[in-house]
């Protein structure tokens, strides 16, 4: 073993004494390993492995990417009808009359207004909005769920 | 058409040197180069680890995911430091957090007793049975913490510079300097009263 000054051991450097403890400590080191080390094939199996799971995590950013491409706009939309609801509290109310009034009309054969029309079909478009976010969501759990049973 | 490729991909000419490889795995996760690098530093990183954590099945785990941490995180190495001083900081890093996170679930089952290095290898070796000072000196290893032997192994096995060992543990280089000579002393203290006979 190459002999190298270990400081504190005297203070001339290391003397046989030290020198020969120093041998005899990197025995010892040696000797708690007794164990035929690594497989063979181990850096071909690590490389192979570690390549794979690069490759996975890849996949998995690129999905996250997407998903989040969609549910960022739907989300916003979501968020701009509650902020409409939350400044105008009357809204609800009046979305809930439009659907009333024009019903009670066709029922009692009235003529429908335009306006209550236009007002169901904001109605429609927000609820479909809803039901698209809810499919998304859906969906994103369910490939979270493949995903974690897969890897168990 | 695999064959033909894995062909072409080894008569490639190789980078020379550690960072060179390493760029390579950064720059296009080139596997080859990263293969390269697993063969040249896995047995070194294996020693380590087995002796900081006495299982040579852990250690091999602990090994390879070391070198896909490498793998993965070859992207972030800067170049402020030798590839084989940085991957020797990722090793000792994860071996000592595997021992921290295997002492904390022992002591939650309140199992007190964990093997050692130093135990599980003299279950087998016998290698230095006639030196009973060689006995006493892993005797005494056993009951060190596994920062400790991480220390021995890089300073007595791997031979790596003080500067070095400082940077892979984290440590002033006084500070590497004087926690030598203190595991010094203990294990000379070790065998003295070893050696010498009970009265």
């Amino acid at each position: 073993m190459e002999k190298r000054i270990i400081p504190g051991t005297s203070k001339a450097g290391n003397t046989d004494t030290d020198a020969r403890l120093d041998a005899l400590i990197a025995r010892s080191v040696s000797r708690l390993d007794s164990s035929p080390g690594l497989a063979p094939g181990f850096a071909r199996r690590t490389a192979t492995l570690a390549a794979a799971r690069a490759r996975r995590e890849r996949e998995r950013e690129e999905r996250r990417e997407r998903l989040m491409a969609r549910v960022v706009p739907v989300a916003c939309v979501v968020a701009a009808v509650v902020a409409l609801v939350i400044v105008m509290p009357e809204l609800p109310g009046a979305l809930a009359m439009s659907v009333a009034t024009p019903l009670r009309s066709i029922l009692s054969g009235m003529e429908v207004s335009p306006y209550a029309l236009r007002l169901v079909g904001t109605v429609a478009v927000v609820g479909a909005m809803l039901a698209g976010l809810n499919a998304v969501l859906r969906r994103h759990a369910s490939h979270r769920t493949q995903g974690a049973a897969q890897h168990t | 058409m695999t064959l033909f490729n894995l062909t072409s991909r080894r008569s490639r000419p190789r980078p020379d040197s550690d960072s060179e490889l390493l760029a390579s795995v950064a720059a296009t996760g080139d596997t080859i180069a990263f293969e390269t690098l697993v063969e040249k530093y896995s047995a070194r990183v294996f020693a380590l680890v087995v002796r900081v954590t006495g299982s040579a099945p852990d250690a091999e785990d602990i090994t390879q995911e070391i070198m896909m941490q490498v793998y993965s995180r070859a992207a972030s190495f800067t170049g402020g430091s030798a590839v084989g001083t940085w991957i020797f900081r990722i090793a000792y890093n994860m071996a000592i957090d595997h021992e921290r996170r295997l002492a904390s679930r022992r002591r939650r089952l309140g199992d007190e007793t964990p093997l050692t290095a130093a135990e599980a290898s003299l279950q087998t070796s016998g290698e230095d049975e006639a030196d009973p000072r060689v006995d006493l000196l892993v005797e005494a290893m056993q009951a060190l913490p596994p920062d400790d032997r991480a220390l021995l192994t890089l300073y007595y096995y791997d031979s790596r510079p003080v500067a070095e060992i400082a940077e892979i543990m984290h440590l002033s280089q006084s500070n590497v300097k004087v926690r030598l000579m203190r595991l010094r002393r203990r294990l000379k203290e070790a065998i003295t009263s070893g050696l010498t006979p009970q009265t």
